[in-house]
């Protein structure tokens, strides 16, 4: 445990600056900060899995569907216009 | 009455409370003035206004103010509040009602692009059960990409005291009151079992956070930082959305097991011994009419409720036993009562400290109450302490020119289970001397027997007024 956060708190520290403290009221605390960026990270990696996994979702409910029910075949077209936007 | 600054009101130099003649004013400086202005335009201070949860006030007229300073161009003037109380008296509930209004109001000031400049829990207050937010110093501009500054603040002021109690069920009273910007995240992390930490919520808010604190304090660490990411501003919203659920979500984890168990039901007196002192009580409100009663030793708030009813017009209730003030606060919420429970142990209220000694007061030096109510409060510390009777009479009477209290003998079953495994060296614990001891100073307006017990109910008015 205090190895992986000992590695997690390194890579944080690498990629982080705390300049805006010098207007602040109160010492806001690196750990708090660090925290914050971590948890906003955190958050939109979530946003952008939950993407995928719905994409994901979509696409194997298509395949699986025997019967080619019309709603998932229209959301799996429209997964592949947005991925094919996306590609271009 | 000399106008004077309040010894609390230092460490922001935008502004200051003055109290003048029982008036309140905040003066707000030149380097104040103008996010004070901005954050107005808004509407954010308004509509807080408007929902009971900011603290109303209006311009006063400066030149009119013989106390006002020269670098001073805007002075407001707010209601006063009934009672300031502080974080270390208040129990579970409050404190957690108490977070959860800062995290509003923190999540309606984003929506107005205003942030807050910190998020100390000495900024709130409570009128009757309510909080409210009393610090309107405390707005300013959201700046794009900004932190939640006062993050870490929240969290030793309101989130670990909440987390001390919920997930140890241990309370926070006497430690804040000791340490009193909070319990910091490092100790709660070396409280906290390892079973306790694989939630994401106090993995992140407890130990990340103290771990990510002790790193930055490394040097070799510190080098490497080198890009400034920011938070959005949607990032920051949906972290005080989350830290909002997570707390009302907290309940103490001891709840039910405390000192008085049963409550209500466990006395050594019938059902009509309650209504009888209930009836007392009415007959003593509607009688002496107080604005402010102390309800010492308030159990669930069940006499204080009569009291209200019978016209007082609001009361603090305190009690040592941290369940019955959590069940005296949800009386008050549920019916809406002018009632507000604390903690407190009478043999050791909250002294004068901080800053000076001065910035958070002692409990006698915060309001004058005109009644105090102490039921079945004189043999905890006569004989649970061992203060002279005489003395326990003594301060009692000192708090307040009126109030009702009850005298409890030795014959009575609750005394006897203090007594039970030690020596009775109370000689001087009786009716009479306790009698006596009012009569020193006070007269006794009216008495009366509780049915079904040997207890005795005295209204006292003192002589000196």
């Amino acid at each position: 445990m205090k190895k992986i956060i000992k590695v997690l708190m390194t890579s944080l520290c690498m990629i982080m600056l705390l300049t805006e403290s010098a207007w602040a009221y109160l010492d806001p605390g690196t750990g708090s900060l660090i925290l914050q960026s971590l948890i906003a990270g955190v958050a939109g990696a979530m946003v952008v899995g939950r993407l995928y996994w719905e994409k994901l979702k979509v696409y194997f409910s298509s395949i699986f569907s025997a019967d080619g029910s019309k709603t998932s075949a229209d959301a799996s077209n429209h997964v592949n216009a947005e991925r094919d936007s996306e590609l271009r | 009455m000399n106008a004077g600054i309040d010894a609390g009101s230092f460490r922001d130099p935008r502004g200051h409370i003055y109290i003048d003649d029982g008036r309140v004013f905040r003066t707000v400086t030149k380097s104040g003035l103008a996010d004070f202005q901005q954050v107005r335009q808004t509407g954010l201070l308004d509509k807080l206004v408007d929902n009971n949860r900011l603290v109303a006030f209006e311009e006063a007229d400066a030149a009119h103010l013989s106390f006002v300073p020269q670098d001073v161009d805007l002075v407001l003037e707010h209601p006063r509040l009934p009672f300031i109380s502080y974080p270390y008296e208040w129990g579970f509930q409050l404190l957690k009602s108490a977070a959860l209004l800062q995290l509003d109001i923190y999540a309606e000031a984003l929506q107005h692009d205003v942030t807050l400049t910190d998020a100390s829990a000495y900024n709130i207050q409570f009128v009757g059960s309510r909080p409210i937010f009393i610090d309107h110093l405390a707005f300013r501009p959201y700046r794009d990409g900004e932190f939640w500054t006062a993050h870490r603040q929240f969290c030793e002021q309101f989130l670990n005291p909440l987390l001390l109690r919920a997930k140890l069920g241990i309370v926070h009273n006497a430690w804040y009151r000791g340490a009193l910007e909070g319990i910091s995240t490092s100790d709660l992390n070396r409280l906290l079992p390892l079973r306790k930490k694989f939630s994401w919520n106090v993995f992140s808010q407890v130990v990340l956070q103290d771990k990510f604190q002790e790193a930055s304090l490394d040097k070799s660490a510190r080098a490497t930082v080198s890009i400034n990411k920011g938070l959005p501003k949607q990032s920051f919203e949906r972290m005080l959305m989350s830290m909002r659920n997570w707390i009302e979500k907290l309940q103490p984890l001891d709840s039910g097991k405390t000192v008085w168990g049963g409550y209500a039901a466990d006395n050594s007196y019938s059902g009509e011994g309650a209504s009888q002192k209930r009836a007392f009580i009415a007959d003593f409100a509607r009688v002496v009419q107080p604005k402010l009663i102390w309800d010492i030793g308030c159990n669930t708030g069940e006499y204080s409720a009569a009291a209200l009813e019978a016209g007082a017009a609001s009361i603090i209730g305190f009690d040592f036993d941290q369940t019955a003030i959590d069940m005296a606060y949800q009386r008050a919420v549920d019916n809406d009562l002018q009632l507000l429970p604390l903690y407190l142990d009478a043999a050791n209220p909250a002294p004068d400290q901080g800053w000076g000694e001065r910035e958070r007061k002692g409990l006698r030096g915060r309001a004058e109450c005109d009644a105090i109510l102490a039921l079945a409060l004189v043999h905890h510390l006569a004989i649970g302490k061992n203060v002279p009777l005489e003395a326990v009479v003594n301060w009692l009477l000192s708090l307040a020119p009126n109030g009702v209290i009850e005298f409890v003998p030795k014959s009575d079953p609750m005394v006897q289970e203090l007594l039970r495994f030690r020596d009775d060296i109370f000689d001087k614990y009786t009716l009479e001397n306790f009698e006596r001891s009012i009569q020193a100073t006070a007269t006794i307006k009216r008495w009366d027997n509780v049915e079904g017990s040997e207890r005795r109910l005295v209204w006292y008015r003192r002589k000196d007024i």
